[in-house]
């Protein structure tokens, strides 16, 4: 196998292969290690590259499956983190100045449970500086580039993810998503990203952006390969206080079960206002493909829509500051300018501000769930209503406009808890990827991973790759 | 009527942040942002809304 066909191949093929010993743990790392070599000047997706590390994980994977030892679903793929998670003697730098000399000393459980399960780490990944923010664009160190078209942004904040994972830099990483920084980068960078249920997968060890509303999840090139992450990340882990004991499905058992019989509803409003054409049309289409495909499509409303994006700032913003209280009042200069004044923004808001936003959330959870989920196995909406723009104009002073359009359809689903996702469901003219945003009520990954997985089979968008 | 650049030092000094005074404008316009959130929230009947202590998915779909 060509490094070309190696480095394309999904996480369940290469596990596949891996398991029947036709796949050799260290071909594949050398071939992605090869890969960031030859992409990174133009895609900057990486901050740390472990290769010494991986090198020896994928040798020590090897010898274990020659001695008949086969660690898990991982064993011996590469993968790689957005640098807000720790990982054992490496730095973490969250894509700022203050940390960029700070060396974890233990991994996150996330990086625990991927370790465990055999994965090969090859690095930490770009991001919006402390993941506050969608577009990616990082002053420290430099934004990460859209394998699409370099001269375009990821999204973020998870942008190193989407760029990695789509040029083929490793097979799967690691996202947070806190507003749809998960699910932001997979739109734009065309592929699939999952945001779980809030307490679903154990935050342990990432750094924190806003307690309440951070989530950690997997960013791979198919459903399949979500599927596979997820089941190795889910569940409750005590030493995260946001971690719920919740059953634990096997998220592959019913995957292919297809979309039969289940009812998909499409907002009236919000989920569909000032969206770029092309965007509409590919979203719609892929509805259409999902009621072809058997399942049930019905207009629903979805309450309390004008007043989530406000109450979500008003917890967003303070949770943060809270976060980086000590840092803006020391070292307030060595911030970007962007990040800055989001947090400076947050001490506009008062307690009862706060308080009100989180009564307000226990209010739409109730109303989603006697409303919404009774009627609606799944919400189906554009991820983004905008597809990745120029990095000049993300840059500009109408960068705050391109940040809050890419925020709009992702964060109400944030401020909820429930489980969303994207896939890829078409591109446009100018060949820059479209996003579907599917959303089920809490706890539910598997149906929305059955009818993600039924939509991308049925299509073939999951097969085209950037230009490498 | 309070000066908003003003206003904004006021609310940053009480988070316990210093904003520099060439700060202080583009903070006193997001203020008038977190104004229009802000009684966006207080035309909502919240009812006998409490908020959760700490976010908890609900276990019952």
């Amino acid at each position: 196998m060509s490094a070309g066909e190696l480095t394309a191949l999904s996480l369940a093929e290469a596990g596949r292969l891996v398991r029947e010993r036709e796949l050799s743990p260290v071909e594949m790392t050398d071939a992605h290690l090869a890969q960031i070599g030859r992409l990174e000047p133009r895609l900057n997706a990486f901050i740390t590259v472990t290769a010494d590390e991986a090198r020896r994980a994928a040798k020590a994977a090897e010898d274990e499956v020659a001695a008949g030892k086969h660690r898990g679903r991982l064993h011996g793929l590469p993968i790689a983190i957005k640098d807000l998670f720790d990982l054992a003697s490496v730095r973490m730098t969250a894509g700022s100045r203050i940390l960029a000399d700070n060396v974890s000393a233990d991994d996150s459980e996330a990086a625990a449970r991927l370790r465990e399960a055999g994965a090969v780490m090859l690095g930490k990944l770009n991001l919006h500086e402390f993941a506050f923010g969608a577009t990616g664009i990082n002053p420290h160190f430099g934004p990460a580039r859209n394998p699409w078209d370099p001269e375009h942004i990821t999204g973020g904040s998870s942008s190193g993810s989407g760029a990695a994972v789509a040029s083929g830099e490793c097979l799967a990483a690691l996202g947070t998503d806190t507003g749809g920084s998960i699910r932001i980068p997979a739109s734009l960078c065309g592929i699939v990203g999952l945001k779980p249920t809030h307490g679903r997968v154990s935050k342990r060890g990432v750094l924190p952006l806003s307690w309440s509303l951070d989530h950690v999840g997997p960013m791979t090139r198919t459903v399949e390969d979500a599927a596979i992450l997820l089941d190795v990340l889910a569940g409750h882990d005590p030493s995260d206080a946001s971690s719920a004991d919740q059953p634990v499905s096997d998220y592959l058992a019913s995957l292919k079960e297809g979309v039969r019989g289940m009812r998909i509803g499409i907002p009236r409003r919000f989920f569909f206002e000032n969206v770029d054409p092309e965007v509409e049309t590919a979203v719609r289409s892929a509805i259409t493909l999902l009621g072809e495909m058997g399942a049930t499509t019905l207009e629903i409303d979805v309450p309390l829509i004008d007043e989530i994006p406000g109450a979500l700032t008003a917890i967003m913003l303070p949770e943060a500051l809270a976060v980086h209280q000590r840092w803006m009042k020391e070292r307030p200069d060595e911030y970007g300018d962007d990040v800055r004044y989001r947090l400076e923004l947050g001490s506009t808001y008062l307690a009862v501000h706060y308080v009100q936003a989180q009564r307000l959330r226990e209010m739409a959870v109730r109303a989603w769930r006697e409303e919404v989920f009774s009627q609606i196995d799944l919400i189906a909406t554009p991820t983004t209503p905008i597809t990745a723009r120029r990095i000049e104009e993300a840059s500009s002073d109408d960068g705050l406009q391109v940040t809050f359009s890419l925020i709009r359809f992702t964060n109400p689903l944030n401020f909820l808890g429930v489980p969303a996702i994207s896939v890829p469901c078409g591109f446009t003219t100018e060949g820059l990827p479209i996003g579907l945003q599917l959303a089920a009520r809490w706890w539910d990954e598997e149906s929305l991973l059955r009818a993600a997985q039924a939509y991308e089979q049925a299509t073939n968008w999951h097969n085209r790759r950037p230009a490498r | 009527m309070t000066d908003p650049n003003e206003e904004a030092r006021i609310l940053a000094a009480l988070a316990g942040i210093l904003v520099p005074p060439e700060r202080e404008s583009a903070l006193a316009a997001g203020l008038a942002l977190t104004k229009r959130i802000a009684e966006s929230l207080a035309k909502v009947d919240l009812g006998l809304s409490e908020p959760a202590a700490q976010f908890r998915a609900p276990t019952t779909a």
